[in-house]
């Protein structure tokens, strides 16, 4: 059993402290939640907008459009389990925060990251921000969260060509956005909008219940709360499911109604936004951002 | 808990500690530790499900005592019968309600009798038609006389709910395993290190070869229609090796874990691939099914005795039911059907089937080529009913297939991708072939190599698998 033992040690100790030096190596590498989870560590205390949510805000909403300190706080595939932990992560330290931003999309109530192909993002919330979103060893772990394959090319970038993987502003907006929209976004939004389809409603009251809470947290605190329908392309509304977007708007509209410093805005279908404002069929570019951000500030006034 | 996951990596040690170390000293108390750590091992998937193997296990270890303590034949016969019902009950209940009762009733439609039915929600328990069939053998045995019953009920736990071979096998007989739980087990430093050895082949096949061909797989048969037949036959391709590496994987990890806590478990695989014909194809494809419905169904129907009508009756339905097995659904019947058509000609001119010799070549003959290349390639397209969705997916994949895009330059996403695919299958096939004589593919690969060269080659597989290594995927033979 000893030889047996020693045999297996000295056959895993080489794999073990390889994949401790890719784990340390990965690690380093600057990213967003890494950017992010840094900035409202030391600045959370100046922070009088924050903008919460997935995608939609993270591209569609331009901090430096709107007045006082803003911070944008969304990350891609980004859900309200998760916004909801964000606010709780800093809130002590959220001592000037006056509004609070928030996305409600077409799929916000009916998907959880942890349940999603996206959940190998949650190893982020764990590593950068500590939220302890998953507590199993993998999703501790960038090595073991995402393929090999995947990371040795993120090592080769970041080492070897010197290429960053922070793609945001200083106030957390989302550069990564294409400019110019598809060659065919009438199809990229029926397809992104068939994707956000959710035949399984049975997540409904988990993303509701954590609406509820953040809108609560609000109101005790008197932050202003604003839950936003971002405009989508007119292929993307038009081919949304009507019951699951009637659920959505019908809970965008209760919270207004229900918590004191709630309001609701719904831009899904401004028609002020058009194809250039667009990179594909749900996601506002530069241009949108700026067309967005700039709408809400008027209307926070 | 799959093999390929984390959960795994850190469950396996776990055991093996306790087992070699902490329990060491008692029989008794290392047989409690397998089954307390199989149904954890089960019961990750769903606990609930627990109670269904506790329930087989309970029924058949008081029958099988009965069965064996019963002097009168019509009492020993009718206790047998009970055993089948209840571990067939299961099974019918959990896997094959709706497929009946659906139907029954498109039968009675036939007729101009419309009769009202939703069908029920009924989750199939992973593993169920693996530890029912291995229950069931069990009082069967008992019943012929071939095995006595075990008193221990420890004993009977473990060998039902083992955790290695619990959810696909191999389909372990009483008479082969039992013994090993009633006997102390000795700690083997080459029995380790060949464990070992074949779990890791047997991961590198699953997540490395299985998993990537599921990406082509996939999608080309969730979307045929948008494919030309060439692309269609390159994912039928895939599909063959996805399926072989997929499962053989999933026995070759089992055989492998089994063999670090000091059992042996039965062979489930020859390397099939390599079978010059389809009957030596099915002696070499899942051996412990195959054998078991040879001993429990197909030699008690007759066998090849009786008249070439009894014969053909007996084949077709052996292979029907191997088909249905599988899944309650037509396309599996119309698997099963094929297969057993195969075996017909020779039936009806009462010849057997010539089994190429001199397998040992390392360079195939022609004969021995043309021999395997022609099964493979009747397995390529009979195996699209396998997988895909329903029976009129899979004929409209086939017609494709054999339409005159077969010899359109095949059109598809990540074909640089399916290439190197192509160079892996190739060069895995190759080691397969050299290691066709043993148990599995690389059990005497470099055994004659000096060590570093032989870990090099280890640490190639482990560094494949790494590189691959995304979210767990499903072993396919847990759906049935």
């Amino acid at each position: 059993m000893k030889q047996f033992l020693k045999l297996l040690v000295i056959f895993i100790a080489p794999i073990l402290i390889i994949g401790g030096a890719i784990e340390v190596l990965l690690r380093q590498i600057p990213n967003d939640y890494k950017q992010k989870a840094a900035y409202l560590s030391s600045n959370a205390n100046t922070i009088e907008t924050l903008i919460l949510g997935s995608s939609h805000s993270l591209y569609g909403i331009n901090p430096d459009y709107l007045k006082g300190n803003a911070f944008n706080a969304s990350f891609v595939s980004q859900t309200p389990d998760v916004d909801w932990a964000i606010l709780q992560q800093y809130q002590n330290q959220l001592t000037n925060l006056k509004t609070i931003i928030i996305r409600l999309s077409y799929a916000s109530l009916f998907e959880t990251l942890s349940e999603t192909n996206e959940a190998w993002r949650l190893k982020d919330y764990n590593l950068y921000f500590h939220l302890q979103q998953d507590y199993t060893f993998k999703q501790h772990s960038e090595l073991l969260s995402v393929k090999l394959q995947n990371n040795l090319n993120r090592i080769y970038n970041y080492y070897v060509l010197g290429v960053s993987e922070t793609s945001i502003t200083q106030s957390g907006w989302g550069i990564n956005a294409h400019v110019t929209p598809p060659e065919n976004l009438e199809q990229a939004g029926i397809n992104v909008a068939q994707r956000h389809t959710i035949s399984d409603l049975s997540q409904y009251h988990f993303n509701t219940d954590n609406f509820k809470a953040i809108a609560a947290f609000c109101e005790t605190r008197n932050i202003q709360l604003v839950v936003i329908t971002l405009p989508g392309y007119k292929s993307y509304n038009s081919y949304m499911d009507k019951t699951q977007w009637q659920k959505t708007e019908d809970f965008g509209k209760f919270l207004d109604s229900t918590y004191t410093t709630c309001t609701y805005l719904n831009f899904l279908n401004d028609e002020s936004f058009t194809a250039q404002d667009f990179f594909d069929g749900d996601h506002l570019n530069a241009q949108g951002a700026k067309k967005l951000s700039v709408k809400l500030q008027e209307l926070l006034k | 808990m799959l093999f390929n996951s984390l959960d795994f990596a850190v469950f396996l040690p776990i055991v093996f500690v306790l087992y070699w170390f902490v329990f060491q000293t008692s029989l008794k108390l290392q047989n409690i530790l397998v089954v307390v750590a199989s149904y954890i091992f089960y019961a990750w998937w769903d606990w609930r499900f627990l109670a269904l193997i506790l329930f087989s296990t309970i029924v058949d270890f008081t029958l099988g005592l009965l069965i064996f303590k019963e002097q009168n034949d019509s009492k020993r016969r009718v206790l047998l019968f009970l055993s089948v019902f209840v571990n067939l009950g299961l099974l019918g209940f959990f896997k094959y309600f709706n497929f009946f009762v659906e139907n029954f009733i498109q039968a009675f439609s036939f007729l101009g009798m419309r009769l009202q039915y939703s069908a029920l929600y009924i989750i199939l328990p992973v593993g169920i038609s693996f530890y029912t069939f291995q229950t069931l053998s069990y009082t069967i045995d008992i019943y012929k006389k071939r095995l006595e019953p075990t008193t221990n009920v420890i004993s009977f736990m473990a060998f039902v709910s083992f955790f290695p071979q619990l959810v696909a096998g191999p389909i372990e007989r009483a008479r082969d395993l039992l013994p090993q739980f009633e006997t102390k087990r000795v700690f083997s430093v080459d029995k380790a290190k060949d464990g070992l050895k074949q779990a890791l082949w047997g991961l590198f096949k699953k997540m490395v070869i299985a998993d990537n061909c599921a990406l082509f797989v996939d999608e080309f048969f969730g979307n045929h229609e948008a494919y030309s037949g060439s692309a269609l036959l390159i994912g039928a391709f895939f599909f063959t090796i996805q399926i072989y590496c997929d499962f053989s994987g999933y026995s070759d990890i089992a055989i492998g874990v089994s063999r670090l806590f000091g059992f042996n478990l039965s062979k489930n695989f020859a390397f099939p691939y390599f079978a010059t014909n389809i009957a030596e194809f099915w002696r070499r494809w899942h051996i412990s099914l195959t054998t078991w419905f040879k001993d429990y169904f197909y030699i008690p129907l007759g066998g090849s005795r009786g008249t070439k009508v009894m014969q053909v009756r007996n084949t077709l339905l052996i292979f029907i039911v191997i088909g249905l097995w599988h899944g309650a659904a037509w396309k599996f019947v119309v698997y099963g059907f094929i297969n057993g058509l195969h075996f017909l000609p020779n039936i009806i001119r009462g010849r057997k089937k010539k089994i190429i010799q001199n397998q040992n070549e390392l360079i195939p003959s022609i004969q021995t080529g043309l021999g395997i290349l022609k099964t493979f390639g009747f397995l390529v397209i009979v195996r699209v009913f396998f997988r895909a969705e329903d029976l009129s997916s899979a004929l409209g994949y086939l017609q494709r297939i054999f339409s005159r895009s077969l010899f359109a330059i095949p059109e598809f996403a990540n074909r640089v991708g399916a290439l190197y695919l192509m160079v892996l299958i190739v060069v895995f096939m190759t080691i397969e072939w050299f290691g066709k004589q043993n148990a599995y593919g690389i059990e005497v690969l470099g055994g004659t190599w000096k060590r570093k060269y032989r870990w090099g080659f280890y640490y190639v597989l482990v560094f494949f698998i790494f590189y691959f290594y995304a979210k767990p995927q499903q072993f396919i033979y847990f759906q049935f």
